[in-house]
């Protein structure tokens, strides 16, 4: 199995994502904002002829806003839906080494809703995030 | 040889399929020679190229309808319903044996000589209530032929392909227009860019299909189910423009055909009894589409016997599926919609056109699975309508563009009455904090959509745009927008779930330039605007009464000896005069005055207390005068005779809040016409006879001589006028009732 991971830094800090899942990378362009739209939805953005809701990955996460700093996006589809993750940077692809480990830590309420677990690298301990529940998360928790 | 049949085929298809549409109106109209030239073509082609490969059982068949068809063209021999119905049933057969060899089936085996028989058949009158599917035939809704089959995704693909290639398309312009290019080059981007635009027209529609095909389709089912059970149904389709997605028409495909069976089979009755319950022998069956905002609704009315509700639920009951207590718990929809539930049907008899197992509840599943909503409405006796509401997503909308703060947005056109630029004819005034307009007259609520969203906004009002907004329920609000930017038809696709919660946005489109335009739910904005349906419904009855006040007419207003307030139209009134006690003369029960040498009678002196004088006011009417005595108090008003009410028996209007009676001049003049009413009921004593007094008659009732009498039909339905030696003047509803009378009053008086 591939266990590829994404490594993007989101407000200085960096976390992974399973490659697999990830359709594209992409500089963001314009981002045509969607008045009294739901946090963390940043507005819309186009991929040639897709559009994109783009998803502010800090404020997902409920990280200090990153004030425009979101010059990239992961793009992925959710259920059908194409979104653009919006984050500072993106690393790299690198693999896994060994199999996700659950947190043992008490996370911040924004990591907790996303996270998976920790997953070790060749540069380090990464967080992954679980997309479904980054870009969803807190339109469920409203509807629960 | 196989690509040549496959040719073969498709071509067969695609006749067949285009002439769907015209043999029904043929059938109408068998003299029609256009539509029976083109029968003939396909028969002709057919057999020609049947020769070629092998087909001998199809080349005889078409063959014999050719030779049929050629003498009627060559007038050798005349149409009759005999023939029609055996050069449907050959069309039929082609068709089948068509299908047969593109599954690669042999054909050789079968006999049409029943057929062709049929088809040499000159004139049997009676052949006509034969129907034209014959038993064998187990499957009278023919599949319609299509010619291409394609998987949406590889069309998704190149329809985004083109999308793709026209924003690269637009880069490349911008970039051209910026340099000074090369003629040649730039001319032959022009090309490219008009080449590149007819493609993506024609890739836009690729996906489209307008729903008119779909119900065309079931024309020959329609007729041939009827034929079956001996029904006579009249069809009409309405499907206006709208287009909807391939895959939502072939979704729609059996629910839409199943309810029309169940209206046909279960709904529309029998000739028989049809005109038992006084009804047309032909039934109605109208399948109708409209586009209403972000939906398009297809309805399906017939004007059978309706559906029992009641009989519905004690079905339910009785099957288990709903308690007697929630049962009574439904409403009339609830309990209708109980249809639905799987395993109950009230068809008396299972038939073998309903009864196959695809029911109601299959029915309203697939139509759930497009993101459709299903209603049903019936009135036991009256008909029955299936409203099946599909969501436009992916669905072409005409759609108009707004600038707001900057951005773009859009906004389904059917939803836009009319736009308004501020200024000139528009005022803007706050009423209790929210912001109205004023559009000719009219007044409504106004929503700034920058505002709204907290975007900046043109400051210059006098700049702004005003888009006038017409809701499903007729309500109508104005939404403030910075400019309009365009008309186009755009491509609706489904925003993210997290952007359709705010109930803003009904959907995001793709503009020329590549940006995003969100789609807006006018709905929604209207909540979030505050303007509910309350005062919505209050704000447009308000905007009637101002609409109405131009419709205001001078009226002379004055009191009368009996206390009541009265008026009656200046043009009405010819001058008013002081006449002393003395001259006024009685004779006859009746009191008169003599006017510019002629005796006039007055009318008015009821309730008089004694005085030297009074004000008299000479009326002309009709080329009569007629004198009336007032109280004093003679004004002139403007009386908006839309608030003019028969109520009561009497006309009377409001002025001022207060009800004021209209002076009938008629009913004043015993030399009026006279009337005698049918009976006095509640609708004698307040419709008809406010009608026939407004009309110049005088109501008499006794053993008198009137001149014109009304009778009515027990049922209510229909009014006679009789005149006064017996002769049936005129026969009507009460509309014509009234348009008679005054007739028949004018011409008495002149």
């Amino acid at each position: 199995m591939n266990n590829d991971l994404l490594i993007a830094r989101v407000a200085g800090q960096r976390i992974a994502m399973a490659a697999t899942e990830v359709q594209s990378v992409i500089e963001l362009g314009e981002i045509v904002p969607v008045p009294l739209a739901p946090q963390p939805v940043a507005g819309l953005a186009t991929q040639r002829s897709r559009t994109l809701t783009v998803i502010d990955v800090a404020q997902a996460l409920e990280l200090p806003v990153s004030d425009g700093n979101a010059r990239f996006a992961v793009v992925v589809e959710i259920e059908g839906v194409g979104y653009a993750l919006a984050v500072e940077a993106v690393e790299n692809v690198i693999p896994a080494q060994g199999e996700v480990q659950p947190v043992k830590v008490k996370l911040a309420p924004g990591w907790a809703r996303s996270a998976v677990g920790m997953v070790d690298t060749d540069i380090g301990t990464v967080l992954q995030v679980d997309l479904t529940r980054l870009v969803c998360g807190q339109l469920q928790q409203k509807a629960a | 040889m196989d690509d040549l049949i496959t040719e073969f085929i498709a071509e067969s298809r695609e006749m067949l399929q285009a002439l769907e549409r015209g043999l029904v109106a043929w059938e109408r109209d068998p003299g029609d020679r256009e539509r029976l030239s083109e029968i003939f073509r396909f028969v002709h082609t057919v057999k020609g190229n049947c020769g070629f490969f092998d087909l001998p059982r199809l080349e005889a068949l078409a063959h014999a309808a050719e030779d049929a068809l050629g003498d009627v063209r060559a007038d050798k021999r005349a149409i009759d319903s005999g023939l029609v119905n055996a050069v449907l049933a050959v069309l039929d057969r082609i068709g089948e044996m068509v299908e047969a060899v593109a599954a690669g089936e042999d054909i050789s085996g079968g006999d049409d000589s029943d057929l062709i028989a049929r088809l040499s058949v000159v004139e049997q009158k009676e052949v006509a209530a034969q129907p034209a599917a014959t038993p064998a035939k187990a499957a009278p809704a023919r599949e319609p032929f299509r010619s291409v089959r394609l998987p949406t995704s590889l069309v998704d693909r190149v329809m985004s392909g083109v999308s793709d290639m026209i924003l690269v398309r637009n880069e490349l312009e911008r970039q051209l227009r910026h340099s000074d290019g090369d003629p040649a080059l730039i001319a032959n981007f022009g090309r490219l860019s008009s080449l590149l635009s007819e493609m993506q027209a024609a890739m836009a529609r690729v996906r489209m299909q307008p729903i008119g095909t779909l119900f065309d389709g079931y024309q020959r089912m329609i007729r041939d189910l009827a034929a079956e059970l001996g029904k006579q149904v009249e069809v009409e389709i309405e499907s206006g423009q709208v287009e909807l997605d391939r895959e939502m028409i072939e979704l729609l495909r059996d629910p839409l055909l199943h309810v029309i069976r169940n209206a046909i089979d279960h709904g529309i009755e029998a000739p028989a009894e049809r005109q038992a319950a006084g009804k047309r022998p032909q039934g109605r069956l109208m399948l109708s589409a409209r586009q209403t905002g972000n939906e398009i609704r297809i309805a399906i009315l017939d004007d059978g016997r309706g559906i029992d509700a009641d009989k519905v639920v004690a079905r339910a009951i009785e099957r288990g599926i709903v308690t007697a207590e929630q049962a009574a718990r439904m409403d009339a929809a609830q309990k209708l919609m109980l249809i639905c539930e799987p395993g109950l049907s009230t068809a008396r008899e299972v038939t073998a056109i309903s009864g196959r197992g695809v029911g109601m509840d299959v029915v309203r599943a697939s139509i759930e699975r497009t993101g459709g909503k299903l209603r049903i409405a019936s009135t036991p006796g009256e008909g029955t309508r299936f409203l099946l509401d599909v969501p436009l997503t992916l669905s072409i909308v005409p759609s108009i563009t707004v600038e707001a703060g900057g951005q773009v947005f859009a906004l389904p056109r059917s939803y836009v009455r009319e736009i308004v630029r501020n200024g000139r004819d528009v005022e803007v005034e706050p009423i209790g904090g929210v912001r109205h307009v004023l559009v000719r007259g009219e007044l409504y609520p106004c929503l700034g959509l920058g505002d709204l969203f907290g975007l900046p906004c043109q400051s210059d009002p006098d700049r702004q745009v005003l888009v006038m907004v017409t809701m499903i329920d007729g309500s109508v609000f104005a939404l403030c927008v910075d400019d309009i930017a365009d008309h186009c038809d755009l491509v609706i696709r489904p925003v993210a779930p997290q952007v359709i919660a705010t109930g803003l946005y009904v959907g995001v489109a793709q503009l020329n330039d590549g940006k995003p335009a969100l789609m807006l739910d006018l709905v929604g904005l209207a909540q979030l605007g505050g303007i509910s349906a309350d005062k919505q419904a209050r704000i447009t009855s308000q905007s009637q009464a101002a609409v109405e006040e131009h419709e205001l007419t001078q009226m002379i207003v004055f009191m009368g000896f009996d206390g009541i307030r009265r008026a009656l139209p200046l043009g009405q009134v010819e001058r008013l005069i002081e006449v002393a006690a003395v001259e006024i003369g009685q004779g006859g029960g009746q009191a008169h005055i003599v006017f510019e040498e002629a005796i006039v009678p007055l009318h008015g002196l009821a309730g008089a207390h004694q005085a030297d004088s009074f004000d008299v006011l000479v009326l002309t009417d009709r080329g009569r005068r007629i004198a009336y005595a007032t109280a004093g108090t003679v004004d002139t008003a403007d009386i908006d005779l839309a608030t003019v009410s028969l109520a009561t028996g009497r006309s009377l209007a409001l002025l001022d809040g207060q009800s004021i009676e209209l002076l009938d001049l008629a009913s004043l003049d015993s030399k009026a016409p006279t009337c005698r009413l049918p009976g006095d009921d509640a609708w004698t004593r307040e419709f008809l006879r406010p009608l026939v007094e407004s009309a110049g008659y005088r109501v008499v009732d006794g053993p008198d001589t009137a001149d014109l009498e009304i009778t009515r039909e027990a049922d209510g339905s229909e009014c006679r006028l009789v005149g006064p030696s017996g002769e049936v003047v005129a026969s009507a509803d009460a509309a014509a009732l009234r348009a008679a009378l005054q007739t028949a009053s004018l011409r008495r008086a002149s």
